[in-house]
């Protein structure tokens, strides 16, 4: 791996940087690690049946300067009880090329399979599994923005999805954090891994986050053997109620880590936008 | 947007600086915040800008036209001058992208939107054609998109710098591509060129494509001036609207449109209230940049501290640095121990001066809130810490303490700041307690160039804030995440190590727990991890499973971060499984009401903490004084508190014997600089003024009791 002393050396690093952290990444700086996702979602999730029963509502009321509160409130009757209404939700939710900006293009294949999971396995190298009991439907998408003038290929994916209520949320966001910790290198598939992971979560009214219930992001860098690398790696991801958002970017040759940060946030900005439009109160 | 860096001012005229929008080789742009609290971009050109030929008369002559640009869809110039050894200009802050951050981001705006845009932005170069001037530089990176409609801003000045936007996200569109043809061959510019630029970006607006493509700088300049433009679909769709920017878009000036015609022709409602001109992606963004500027500092009205801006730059003030920074002078705890030295010798340190004032050290602290044990046990660390001082007959002045209470509440912190800013005899301030004081009064400490030295507000990030005058005097509490892997992996052997991260807990605990798992090979190369986090949710019920599963682990040892009721259930369940491997929680945890809710449970739970022990040898002297002056042994912190204030005292007593009493401002240099030996460690800060070293201390439950065992080592480097 890339080794606890590459850690230590960031370590310094990473605390000083965080304070510098951009009004960009509102999700705040973080000295985390992340598990990382190959565009697939979240994590393996366990059992999470035996937690607490609704976990708590976010803090209310949280608004922006402008007064435009940005976490309505949840509409617990618009959550879906089913995998069938999962599904609607998901095609409300999900985003085509256009929500990244102008460039980004659709992969192929585009989306991934429905009825599969993720799952890091004991040797921190992705695998895939049935759905979890505790998710309802999950979409995954694939979108690039293709080599151009010297610069190389962005990989971007959306993944969005759907459980019962706030709690198997929660759980899904808890399952990620676990990767992190576990498995600071993790491979993607043969030839593609990222290492050196670090991320942060952070509840509505924590650090800087006043746009999402829970925001989580891990970053390190992404490593391929067709691509070369180290590049920059992201995952951002938000969370309003049941729903789970987040996108993917795996950076190229001559692209910043701001500029990748960017993509990533901009897409889930618009998918958290989707979600509350979809699932907040007085929305149709 | 980034913290202010050393070398920048407080404050540009009435202008409080918060941050840095952006720097490029002219000069930088800040974002301030006036009296009243309105925002706003303050851009400052480097003096070296400044000294060239005619740029102050250009620089003048621009900002005077800014200033006659009068419409609500132009960006508000709120204070120039030009004259300035540095000239800076300053306009309202719009937290809103560019459009062509809006259009790059979430595509092209609806139609709706884009006639709006023309609509405003045609009244706003309207008002300026009808003066006389002529923008030249329409493009979207010259479009603020706000809340209530959009904003037109940088009327050429310090051309070839940076903007007053937020970023540039313009960098591939560049001007070519919005420039009209009699402008790409050279000739002056007119305001039918404005209108050329508007239709420009609007086919931008509506497309996301430049009616004269992109690419080399040489080849979209004669497709303006040679080809017809070619619009997108989402122009095309809209014959009314394709017709119009044609004509904005004719080659010849003559055959264009004015602006009052071709705000007439886009038949919409101006913008006004509300914020359904634009779609929601847009929205989402504007509100996200909206909400971060929450973070910023507040707006509590502080006092300067006038004697710290007179004396900045004084010859006083080179003198003393020289002092503060020296290596004879100042090796570990020069200050103070030259001075003993001197009473020794029977020498008499040189007096602090006519009309002596008060040489005051405030305390920032929870008196009275959830943590004010910890902070009635800083207070008294230094007090006792100057009570010491005062006692040596022929020290060198008298020193005293002020105290502010904030309750742990952040609302009430920036008053207490304001208490002890404006008491102008405060020369530093021990404090805050807790991590919620600590942002609201960075900006007011940082303003008034006030040392601000926390011994247990330790988090790892504040935001964006002011941080000038802030040092955090102990290890970050993240850091306790190696000295656990020290103490339980490498002292104790434990090799099947868990975490528990509860997010009952702040989000530090799970700092703490990422350190530790990204260091735990450092200590023990072949130790495993079985790491479980937990939701935030109520009560603490859905810790159970987890428990249960961490248990079937056959783990050695485990941490817990959370809260002191987590970790009492935790240390419940696994007392009554029998658990007999090692147990350590995050020192935030423990204290009475772990105790007192854990019961026997309780019983050989470790934890480190930043803090020593109250009964450690090092610190004996001061118990056997809090005894004398309190009639009790100390509490946590008394210990780091009196460090911190026998190092402020140092650097008053060097400061005293290069000169006489330092500024705000010169103490708050010396702070920063040199080693000083306190009872507990030695302190030396870097560059975040954090300070050096991950120095924990190891604590253990016994007979019902924290029990004090022993310092841990430091951080190996990696």
């Amino acid at each position: 791996m890339g080794g606890p002393g590459r850690y230590a050396d960031r370590f310094a690093l990473r605390v000083g940087g965080c304070v510098a952290a951009g009004l960009l990444v509102l999700a705040g700086c973080s000295a985390g690690s992340g598990g990382a996702r190959d565009g697939a979602s979240a994590s393996p999730a366990a059992s999470p049946s035996a937690g607490s029963g609704a976990a708590s509502a976010p803090v209310p009321g949280t608004t922006g300067a402008s007064g435009v509160p940005l976490v309505p409130e949840l509409d617990e009757a618009k959550q879906p009880k089913d995998a069938a209404g999962a599904r609607a939700l998901l095609e409300r939710i999900s985003v085509e090329p256009e929500a990244f900006g102008p460039g980004i293009v659709r992969s192929s294949p585009f989306e991934s399979a429905p009825d599969r999971w993720p799952v890091l396995d004991q040797g921190c190298v992705w695998q895939t599994s049935g759905l979890p009991e505790d998710v309802l439907a999950t979409a995954t998408r694939h979108f690039h923005l293709p080599a151009e003038g010297g610069r190389g290929r962005v990989r971007l994916t959306t993944t969005v999805t759907v459980h019962r209520d706030r709690t198997e949320s929660g759980w899904e966001t808890a399952h990620a954090m676990e990767e992190v910790l576990r498995c600071p290198r993790q491979v993607l598939r043969d030839g593609e891994e990222i290492n050196n992971l670090l991320g942060a979560s952070f509840y509505l009214g924590e650090q800087l986050n006043g746009w999402t219930e829970d925001a989580f992001n891990e970053f390190g860098e992404y490593l391929s053997e067709a691509d070369g690398g180290p590049y920059r790696y992201v995952w951002y991801q938000a969370q309003f109620g049941p729903v789970t958002v987040a996108v993917a970017g795996k950076g190229a040759a001559g692209f910043t880590k701001q500029e990748i940060d960017a993509l990533a946030v901009q897409g889930t900005s618009r998918l958290m936008l989707q979600a509350k439009l979809a699932l907040a109160k007085g929305s149709v | 947007m980034e913290r202010l860096e050393p070398s920048d001012p407080s404050r540009i005229a009435g202008y409080r600086l918060l941050g840095r929008l952006g720097a490029g080789g002219m000069g930088v742009v800040y974002l301030g915040r006036t009296d009243d609290g309105a925002l706003a971009a303050v851009k400052v050109i480097r003096a070296e800008y400044a000294d060239e030929d005619d740029f102050r008369a250009r620089f003048r002559r621009e900002a005077s036209i800014a200033a006659r640009v009068d419409s609500p869809w132009a960006v508000r110039v709120t204070g120039a001058d030009p004259d300035a050894p540095a000239p800076w200009l300053a306009t309202s802050f719009v937290p809103g992208p560019s459009l062509a951050e809006a259009v790059a981001a979430h595509g092209p705006l609806p139609p709706r939107a884009v006639r709006l845009l023309g609509k405003a932005l045609a009244r706003a170069l309207g008002v300026m054609h009808e003066q006389g001037l002529v923008h030249r530089d329409v493009k979207p990176g010259n479009v603020l998109l706000g809340m209530d409609g959009p904003r037109l801003i940088d009327f050429g000045i310090a051309r070839g710098g940076e903007h007053t936007a937020l970023t540039s996200a313009d960098v591939i569109l560049g001007t070519p591509g919005f420039l009209s043809p009699e402008q790409a061959v050279g000739r002056a510019a007119e305001p039918a060129g404005d209108v050329f630029s508007l239709g420009c970006l609007l086919a931008y607006a509506a497309s996301g494509r430049l009616p004269f493509g992109t690419g080399a700088v040489d080849a979209v300049l004669f497709r303006t001036v040679h080809d017809e433009p070619e619009f997108g679909p989402e122009v095309l769709a809209d014959p009314e609207l394709t017709a119009l920017l044609r004509t904005c878009l004719a080659k010849h000036p003559d055959i264009r449109p004015g602006t009052r015609e071709l705000e007439e022709s886009l038949t919409e409602d101006t913008p006004g209230a509300g914020t359904e001109w634009l779609p929601d992606p847009v929205v989402a963004t504007i509100a996200e940049r909206a909400a971060a500027l929450l973070a910023l500092p507040g707006i509590e009205e502080t006092v300067a501290d006038r004697e710290a801006e007179r004396a900045a730059g004084a010859p006083s003030r080179r003198r003393f640095l020289a002092l503060a920074s020296g290596g004879a002078v100042l090796a570990a705890g020069g200050g103070l121990a030259g001075w003993l030295a001197l009473r020794d010798d029977g020498k008499r340190a040189p007096a602090a001066g006519p009309a002596a004032r008060s040489w005051v050290i405030g305390v920032h602290g929870d008196l009275s809130g959830p943590q004010k044990a910890a902070g009635q046990a800083q207070e008294r660390g230094v007090r006792l810490a100057v009570d010491a001082f005062n006692a040596r007959s022929d020290k060198p002045f008298t020193l005293s303490v002020a105290t502010a209470d904030d309750a742990g509440r952040a609302d009430r912190s920036a008053a207490a700041a304001a208490t002890l800013i404006g008491d102008p005899d405060v020369l530093a301030v021990v404090g805050p307690t807790g991590n919620a004081s600590v942002m609201p009064a960075l900006e007011p400490y940082g303003e008034a160039a006030l040392a601000l030295l926390t011994v247990s507000a330790l988090a790892v990030s504040f935001g964006v804030a002011d941080r000038r005058s802030f040092f955090q005097a102990s290890p970050l509490s993240l850091g306790q995440g190696s000295a656990v892997n020290m103490s339980l992996a490498k002292a104790q052997g434990a090799r099947r190590l868990g975490i528990l991260c509860d997010r009952d807990g702040d989000a530090e605990g799970w700092q703490a727990s990422v350190h530790l798992a990204r260091t735990l090979a450092l200590f023990a190369a072949d130790a495993t991890l079985y790491p479980r986090v937990v939701p935030r949710g109520p009560g603490e019920a859905d810790l159970e499973p987890v428990v249960a599963d961490l248990l079937a682990q056959r783990l050695d040892g485990l941490f817990y971060t959370g809260t002191p009721a987590g970790a009492a259930k935790v240390a419940v369940l696994l007392a009554a499984a029998g658990f007999q491997g090692a147990r350590a929680a995050d020192f935030a945890a423990i204290g009475p009401e772990f105790l007192t809710a854990a019961g026997p449970a309780a019983e050989g739970w470790q934890f480190l903490a930043p803090y020593i022990g109250p009964e450690a040898p090092e610190v004996a002297a001061l118990a056997r004084a809090h005894r004398a002056a309190y009639g009790s042994a100390p509490g946590f912190w008394t210990a780091e508190a009196h460090d911190v204030a026998n190092l402020v005292v140092d650097r008053l007593v060097t400061a005293a014997r290069g000169g006489g009493r330092p500024s705000r401002a010169e103490l708050l240099a010396a702070l920063g600089q040199g080693t000083f030996r306190g009872l507990t460690k030695e302190y030396a800060f870097d560059d975040q003024r954090v300070v050096k070293g991950n120095l924990f201390f190891l604590h253990r439950v016994e007979g019902g009791r924290l029990r004090y065992v022993g310092r841990a080592a430091e951080l190996p480097a990696g």
